[in-house]
């Protein structure tokens, strides 16, 4: 077991890597978003081993060695902190995304396709029926 | 072939959700997985695993079921 400088105390075994993640420090679903990344690189396990902990299990899908099972677990907190930013910046550009969304929408100056419709259907009523009639047009 | 219901994968519930574990499930359908639902973990079960698989289907079966559990996740998301 070592323990990086960034505090991931990670555990290598035989392929694999594992370490612990607080959820006090990440959320699960900045966890989940770090872990999506990975899915085609290696395989992935997630455990709860106690009450708001995640235990992470990288494990290579080939041959491999320590320095490149360590690398891998640098990797994945690298994109821990990734995912978290990318939430926080998320969160704080909610309201600003939403006002840009909303004056994109309702800016753009097209006529209604009901006011098409009514156009076309006026257009239609001054063009002749073509259905013959009894009587003689007035001269 | 091996016999009946001898890998069993263990996820814990509040990581990998039931419907989530069930969907992943489905797609190794060929292997006999059954699922069994604990209080605090969901259990797959498969029967019918080729010898040469043994070593690979379990990784391969957490992988898809976690890739559910993001994906179920995230439609909950609000």
């Amino acid at each position: 077991m070592t323990t990086e400088p960034n505090g991931l105390t990670t555990d290598i075994g035989e392929r694999r890597v594992s370490f612990v993640v607080s959820e006090d420090l990440y959320a699960l679903d900045v966890i989940q978003g770090a872990a999506y990344l990975f899915l085609d690189r290696c395989y992935l396990f997630l455990d709860r081993p106690a009450d708001r902990q995640v235990a992470v299990v990288l494990k290579a899908k080939g041959e491999t060695d320590a320095a490149a099972l360590d690398a891998l677990a640098g990797e994945f907190a690298n994109e821990l902190l990734n995912q978290a930013l990318r939430k926080a910046i998320g969160a704080s550009n909610a309201k600003i995304r939403e006002f840009i969304l909303a004056k994109a929408l309702f800016s753009v100056d097209a006529p209604s396709s009901i006011d098409k419709l009514l156009a076309e259907l006026d257009a239609e009523e001054m063009e002749p029926l073509e259905i013959p009639v009894p009587w003689e047009a007035e001269k | 072939m091996s016999d009946a219901a001898d890998i069993v994968v263990r996820l814990h519930r509040s990581l990998y959700p039931p419907a989530a574990v069930a969907r992943a499930a489905e797609r190794f359908a060929a292997f006999g997985p059954a699922v069994t639902e604990g209080d605090a973990d969901v259990r797959v079960a498969f029967s019918t695993v080729p010898d040469r698989l043994r070593d690979r289907l379990p990784d391969e079966f957490r992988n898809h079921a976690l890739f559910e559990a993001i994906v179920a996740a995230r439609v909950e998301a609000p």
